[in-house]
């Protein structure tokens, strides 16, 4: 089952509700396995929820397999369900066997 | 031990016995205490978001000293990134809280000390900077909360502290032993101390040659049986007693302040970090305001947000909300606020490293920012009341409105535009009150005035930063002069 690390930014100037956009994602991505990020654990994918175009959130030092899927608002909540779907759905299969780079952006 | 849950933070405070007088009478338990629990939820609420996820990545911090995640409020800065989250942080704070939220002075007097500590040891050779560090990785360890003890009462203004009739006028060393000192005096406007697990003393002003009794900066717990503290009695904050919920306008969250005595009260030696070097004394003091009014380029902008929506939302309300003088206003209040966060942006982002690896706040731009901080609250409450109009002063209370006789005049003659009922429109009107003459402006104008210095200290600071002689050199070099 693909894991999927969430990271919040601190929400200083949120330009909308971070919370409810990553309870709508988690969602429509039933057959995923949701953490709060750690550092030191490896995660199949980030999911950076960033309140503001300025995002901010501290990440670099978080590991993920297969990249990072970023929302910076509520219009970027179809595209990141999808993608995360989408790696889901391809987690497992015998020919994903090399991840892209770290942090490539999705 | 990791961070603290909101319920320890208030069971630790209960465990503590305290000297604490509100009123004339003393005070066995301040955590129940109506009139002081509102300032002891915003602390809660410091404790409480550190361990939300959704605002962790500003609330905590990896400390260096522990390698342990902390609250941010206990944190040295050792990034960059530090000073901006950092600002961030309190801006957050502000907006959740609508008032002073009481515990930046931790880390504006941790990130001080650490930077002074390290060079009078290197100077003296003295064991300030271990002693510091050492008392504070329990600080982080344990996730205390300190308060800060500047500001001595001075007695005669125009004397130093060697020339006034009382010289416990201003705090000071009263006797010396081996494994320690005794110190004599008090400290005034004592944010939140009744909620804090300990308090830093340190000098309120530069200290001559001879002041070596005064140039004291140590670490006392708030239950040394010396201390006692005399809470604050200050705008309308009884009104926490017989008022409705509805009259207080922001019922959760409050500040109080206190006269904190301290009678003969014993401190060990590992728990000094300056004792005698007159000469470090005035740095270290001007370090800590140049951190402390950065932060008000944080909390005040936050509070701003509070009162800037609370006057959109009355002006919706009442169907004034379309009106160009109306928006005009918003945007003056907007403008204003933001100026201010601009303001402890740039002094965030023009920080420089120290000798001692933390980061410091650039000094001119923090001065600039808190002189601005003296000024921009007042004219947004200005702009405030003329929003809100005269019911701001003139509503009745909520027991009015539970009066079957009353309330229905009430609800019918009060009620505001579309539908919006009347309890609403005086709701938003109260939190406007609060925060532009009731106990909310406690903290978002007089505090804004003087805390972290007063207009007079910040422009001092602007003219011994102002390099006026480089800039006369641009001027001479434009217009030809020798």
């Amino acid at each position: 089952m693909l894991t999927v690390g969430i990271k919040y930014c601190g929400g200083c100037m949120a330009t909308y509700d971070r919370v409810a956009a990553c309870a709508e994602i988690r969602g429509r991505c039933p057959d995923v396995r949701w953490e709060y990020a750690k550092e030191g654990v490896c995660y199949d994918e980030l999911l950076l929820i960033q309140g503001c175009v300025r995002r901010c959130a501290s990440c670099g030092n978080l590991i993920a397999r297969h990249g990072t899927v970023t929302v910076c608002g509520l219009q970027d909540v179809p595209r990141a369900a999808k993608a995360i779907l989408q790696m889901a759905a391809r987690s497992g299969r015998p020919d994903e066997t090399e991840p892209p780079p770290q942090g490539e952006n999705k | 031990m990791g961070l603290m849950t909101s319920a320890q933070y208030i069971e630790s405070i209960r465990a503590m016995k305290r000297n604490v007088y509100f009123m004339g009478k003393k005070i066995e338990n301040t955590v129940d205490h109506p009139v002081l629990r509102p300032s002891m939820n915003c602390i809660i609420e410091t404790y409480e978001m550190a361990l939300m996820p959704e605002y962790e990545d500003l609330m905590t911090a990896e400390s260096h000293l522990i390698h342990e995640k902390v609250n941010r409020f206990n944190h040295i800065d050792m990034e960059k990134e530090d000073l901006m989250k950092k600002i961030q942080m309190q801006r957050l704070m502000g907006q959740r809280t609508g008032m002073c939220f009481q515990r930046c002075v931790t880390m504006d007097g941790a990130n001080a000390l650490f930077c002074t500590t390290y060079e009078v040891d290197q100077k003296y050779g003295t064991h300030y900077h271990e002693n510091f560090v050492n008392w504070f990785k329990r600080i982080q360890k344990e996730d205390l909360y300190v308060c800060a003890g500047i500001t001595d009462p001075k007695g005669d203004r125009s004397k130093g502290p060697l020339e006034q009739a009382d010289p416990d006028l201003f705090l000071h060393v009263v006797e010396r032993r081996p494994d320690g000192v005794v110190v004599n005096g008090a400290k005034l406007h004592l944010t939140s101390c009744v909620n804090a697990h300990e308090i830093f003393i340190m000098p309120t002003m530069s200290l001559k040659p001879g002041c070596e009794d005064y140039a004291i900066c140590a670490a006392i717990p708030m239950d040394d049986p010396g201390i006692t503290l005399i809470i604050d009695h200050n705008s309308c904050d009884l009104r926490k007693l017989y008022s409705g919920e509805m009259d207080l306008g922001n019922a959760k969250y409050g500040g109080i302040e206190a006269v904190c005595v301290f009678d003969h009260v014993f401190v060990p030696n590992e728990r000094i970090f300056l004792n005698g070097e007159t000469e470090f004394a005035g740095i270290l003091v001007d370090r800590f305001a140049t951190y402390h009014r950065n932060s008000y380029g944080g909390c005040k902008p936050g509070t701003g947000d509070v009162l800037i929506g609370a006057c959109s939302l009355l002006s919706d309300y009442i169907g004034t909300g379309k009106a160009a003088h109306i928006k005009e206003k918003l945007i003056e209040m907007t403008h204003l606020n933001e100026t201010l966060w601009a303001c402890g942006v740039a002094s965030s982002a023009a920080g420089h490293q120290m000798p001692a690896g933390n980061w410091m706040i650039d000094p001119m731009l923090a001065n600039i920012c808190k002189l601005n901080v003296t000024r921009f609250p007042y004219e947004i409450c200005h702009l405030a009341e003329e929003i809100a109009g005269g019911l701001l002063v003139t509503a009745p209370s909520q027991a009015d409105f539970e009066n079957p006789v009353t309330g229905e005049y009430l609800r019918k003659f009060l009620q505001g535009a579309n539908g919006v009922p009347a309890e609403q429109k005086v709701r938003a009107l109260r939190l406007i009150e609060t925060m532009t003459r009731g106990a909310g402006a406690v903290g978002y104008l007089t505090e804004s005035m003087h805390g972290a210095g007063s207009p007079a200290a910040q422009k001092i600071n602007i003219t011994r930063y102002a390099d006026l002689s480089t800039k006369q050199g641009y001027a001479k070099r434009l217009a030809k002069l020798p």
